[in-house]
């Protein structure tokens, strides 16, 4: 008889990745654009100019832009968010320091059981005049 | 036969190492040493360290490193409208490396105030070996230390440095 004892622990899969969105202005649904050469990645994941396409897998995503605000940090901020298939994800960020500090990271949760999945990150709200700064920004996916 | 249909549950295999108790040379370029590690939690594995130097052995192992410091002057938190940049650095090939962090002073509207950028506080990298230091990459303003000093009355405020191995 075999016995199959509970969960297998395996390495945990890493991509990071910086942005490349340059620091053209900002717009409302604007699509973060990404730097095709990962930091690190032992995934299968596929990196676009703007987007990642997952596999089959349990993932943990994050991703946090750093954010020129022309030294005006409230008035000047954008809201952001991961969407999958571009429909936008429960945990949206924010740039905006009105009582709160730092960036917010975006956060999703994702359980692919087959075919795939598009992931990008999608301005939703902006307030003034803002632009990227890529070497301040990522995207993080753990995967199993 | 037996089948499987959607493959064993799986747990992930992961260790940390946390260290604290943050010091440097307050100038641009300049290493990062964290003194102390906490091994409190159980997960932590062994990493040879010289300094502000961790040597990360190329093993087939995944890497990511994380780290903060705290924006420090005798009169915080009142210190307003000045930041610090940090970032990893490859000692072996002699360049910045990873995510930067953005690091403010004194009270959360300092933040973007100075320097334009607001961003995370934390500075990121991945690799799969190499030997790494995090560094205080651009200052500006009043910082005289990268941690809370003891018998400070902000103790709760720390520099710490996460390094995770999958």
């Amino acid at each position: 008889m075999s016995y199959i004892n509970g969960a297998v622990p395996a390495p945990a899969k890493l991509l990071l990745l910086k942005t490349s969105n340059g620091s053209g202005s900002l717009s409302v649904s604007d699509i973060i654009d990404l730097n095709t050469t990962a930091i690190y990645n032992n995934t299968t994941a596929t990196i676009n100019s703007n987007n990642i396409v997952l596999g089959a897998g349990n993932y943990m995503i994050d991703a946090g832009l750093g954010v020129n605000n022309s030294s005006n940090p409230i008035s000047n901020y954008i809201d952001y968010n991961i969407t999958v298939d571009d429909v936008e994800q429960d945990s949206p960020a924010t740039s905006t320091q009105d009582n709160k500090v730092g960036v917010d990271s975006s956060v999703c949760a994702l359980s692919i059981e087959s075919g795939t999945k598009t992931i990008k990150i999608k301005v939703i709200a902006l307030g003034g005049s803002c632009s990227v700064e890529d070497d301040y920004s990522w995207i993080r996916i753990l995967s199993t | 036969m037996t089948y499987i249909k959607s493959g064993l549950p799986q747990k992930l295999d992961a260790q940390f190492n946390l260290y604290h108790n943050a010091s440097a040379t307050i100038a641009n370029d300049e290493a990062i040493t964290y003194a102390d590690e906490d091994t409190s939690f159980g997960k932590s594995f062994s990493l040879s360290r010289s300094g502000a130097q961790f040597t990360l052995p190329v093993n087939g192992s995944t890497y990511y490193l994380e780290a903060s410091i705290v924006y420090w002057h005798t009169s915080y938190p009142t210190v307003n409208y000045n930041y610090a940049v940090t970032c990893w650095y490859d000692v072996t090939n002699s360049a910045y490396v990873g995510i930067q962090s953005n690091i403010c002073s004194g009270f959360n509207i300092s933040e973007g105030r100075s320097g334009n950028i607001v961003a995370d506080e934390t500075a990121k990298f991945a690799t799969s070996g190499g030997v790494y230091e995090l560094r205080l990459k651009t200052t500006s303003g009043m910082l005289t230390a990268v941690d809370t000093p003891s018998g400070s009355g902000y103790g709760y405020v720390n520099a710490r440095c996460l390094i995770w191995r999958f």
